[in-house]
């Protein structure tokens, strides 16, 4: 249809008769407050507008865009290619043929970018799929790596079948640094032999950390690399100069784990098991909220039965200087809580949905088994399982701004 | 100031009187510091003068004495459900015309809620619009070159999802 007959269909024009005369006189602050409330497809529409509105779009600080919580996976059935409803969720589902290289994994999403490791190539890459960007990161070396037993647990079953048969190296947690436009800057990982990798965006070699010792998961809050030790006894922080050395720069000691993690070691109820070859029936995830305010522990604390863990409770503590408080609720926060990455949104960012209604976190049992937790009422609501679609996680979509700004030549904006 | 000083006035930009009460005054930033360091009371010829036209500052007034009750004491989970089908009547049915209006007196005087408001109000009325119908609407001229414009149809054809 012709844009002069959907206008005429549509737009009831004594609605903006006193529209101002020239909407650029009204502070750039509050066209960037409307921006962030339009969907990503309203904003692609409004940045063709003319070139201020371009800039808008593309160059403001934080960029957000008013969509669902969705779930982002990839699928060989061309059917199920693209944004689909499902079960009351959004979910983007992608064919791996989409992507530049062969057998991609897709690791984690993290501010509306995949982080993805194809295991042929052996490549990584960055990708934002609403701004079409592709941002190549290096390989990781090939090294010769025998998983035990103990260690296979760790692995997700997806990624576990293409170790088998592929790569000797995989990503096992990831966090990114983006600059005020939302582009990445700097990246940190933690390997498949819990080894804390760091690159710049544009950087051709991983840069590992001198020490032995070994993480589990990573976060960047307030310009600093929160790391959590594999034993969960100790977050470390670093700060990270041009040349990507870490210092450190202080902790989070967490050695006091009887007092800080009761239900971890006793059991909130006689069905918690003592672990087996874990080192403790829980995961611990470091996670920055939405207004990259505050850092928060989220302690997933789990039973064993047989040889799958059930999900018992969650529990957050919210971080002060090197001190530990627990919070008895998020309020409208709700947690993407992916084992790679974790992310916090605002439920007032997003449209009214079925599901998410805030004081909640959105996790992944495995591969298939999706649950949404309530403080509210200390509920966990499974979703149905998806199938024909692998490498599941939680993602809010997001545009990536474009800059040329002195972050991605320094490491910190 | 007094405590006794249940409401105070204010002048709009046109130079018209309008009531607000102080509970009501203290959802503004700028207007609950004015409270604090000001002694307003009933002998106090000191009126405030907010840069904002009287027929905004009507639709402002109103939005606070709503919210008020809520923002000083909270409320229940019923209220506030109440209070989200008020806000969308209100930006529907009243303030449609003069929404940029209060976007700008909501940032200028502070007010973190009806600011959202209003940007979201906005934001719903520009969904969906084409191209031309955003220049339409808000008397945009499109300065782009066909270069220019055909590289943005190739770089973004629209959200590769929908």
């Amino acid at each position: 249809m012709e844009e002069s007959n959907q206008e005429e269909l549509r737009i009831d024009e004594k609605s903006f008769d006193l529209v101002p005369s020239n909407i650029f006189n009204i502070h750039r602050e509050i066209l960037e407050g409307i921006c962030d409330r339009l969907s990503i497809s309203d904003q692609l529409q409004f940045a063709r507008v003319c070139k201020s509105c371009h800039s808008l779009v593309f160059e403001r600080h934080n960029p957000k865009a008013r969509e669902t919580l969705s779930l982002v996976g990839l699928t060989e059935d061309p059917h199920f290619c693209g944004k689909r409803i499902q079960k009351q969720i959004t979910c983007y589902q992608i064919h791996p043929k989409s992507f530049q290289h062969s057998n991609p994994c897709i690791i984690g999403s993290f501010k509306g970018w995949l982080f993805l490791q194809y295991h042929k190539e052996k490549f990584i890459q960055l990708v934002n799929l609403f701004s079409k960007i592709h941002l190549d990161l290096p390989p990781l070396d090939a090294m010769k790596f025998i998983p035990s037993d103990g260690h296979m647990k760790f692995i997700p079953s997806d990624v576990r079948m293409k170790l088998i048969y592929g790569p000797t190296m995989f990503v096992r947690a990831f966090a990114v640094l983006f600059c005020i436009r939302m582009r990445p800057v700097l990246t940190a990982i933690v390997s498949n032999s819990w080894k804390l990798l760091l690159c710049k965006i544009g950087g051709s070699a991983w840069e590992a950390h001198e020490t032995d010792e070994q993480y589990v998961n990573v976060a960047f809050y307030k310009k600093k690399l929160y790391a959590m030790r594999k034993n969960y006894n100790k977050v470390d922080i670093f700060e990270i100069d041009h040349d990507l050395k870490r210092i450190p720069v202080g902790g989070i000691e967490i050695d006091d784990a009887l007092k800080l993690f009761p239900l971890a070691i006793t059991g909130s109820s006689q069905l918690i098991n003592a672990p087996s070859s874990w080192g403790r029936p829980f995961q611990a995830y470091l996670v920055v909220d939405s207004q990259e305010d505050n850092l928060f522990l989220v302690m997933h604390h789990r039973k064993e039965v047989k040889v799958q863990f059930l999900t018992v409770e969650f529990e957050i503590y919210k971080v002060y200087g090197n001190r530990l408080v627990k919070v008895d609720t998020l309020g409208d926060q709700i947690v993407l809580l992916n084992a790679s990455c974790s992310e916090m949104i605002d439920v007032k960012d997003c449209p009214p949905s079925f599901y998410f209604h805030g004081n909640q976190i959105c996790f992944k049992k495995s591969s298939k088994n999706l649950g949404i937790y309530s403080f509210k009422d200390g509920i966990v609501n499974w979703l149905p399982q998806f199938r024909g679609f692998d490498c599941i996680h939680w993602m809010i979509p997001r545009l990536a701004g474009k800059c040329s700004c002195e972050s991605h030549i320094m490491p910190y904006p | 100031m007094s405590s006794s000083v249940e409401a105070i006035t204010v002048l709009s930009s046109d130079g018209d009187e309008f009531k607000i009460t102080v509970s009501a005054a203290k959802l503004s930033k700028p207007l609950n510091w004015m409270l604090e360091d000001v002694c307003f009371s009933d002998d106090c010829d000191e009126v405030p003068t907010i840069e904002v036209n009287s027929k905004t500052l009507v639709k402002v007034i109103e939005y606070c004495e709503k919210h008020a009750p809520r923002a000083n004491s909270g409320a229940s989970d019923s209220d506030a459900e109440e209070l989200k089908k008020w806000d969308i009547e209100f930006m529907k049915m009243d303030v449609k015309d003069i929404l940029f209006h209060i976007l700008m007196a909501a940032n200028y005087l502070h007010m973190e809620g009806l600011y959202d408001l209003a940007c979201q109000t906005a934001a719903d009325l520009m969904k969906g619009m084409t191209v031309s119908q955003i220049r339409k609407i808000f008397h945009i001229k499109n300065d782009f070159s066909s270069e220019e414009q055909e590289q943005l149809r190739r770089q973004h054809p629209g959200c590769s999802f929908d």
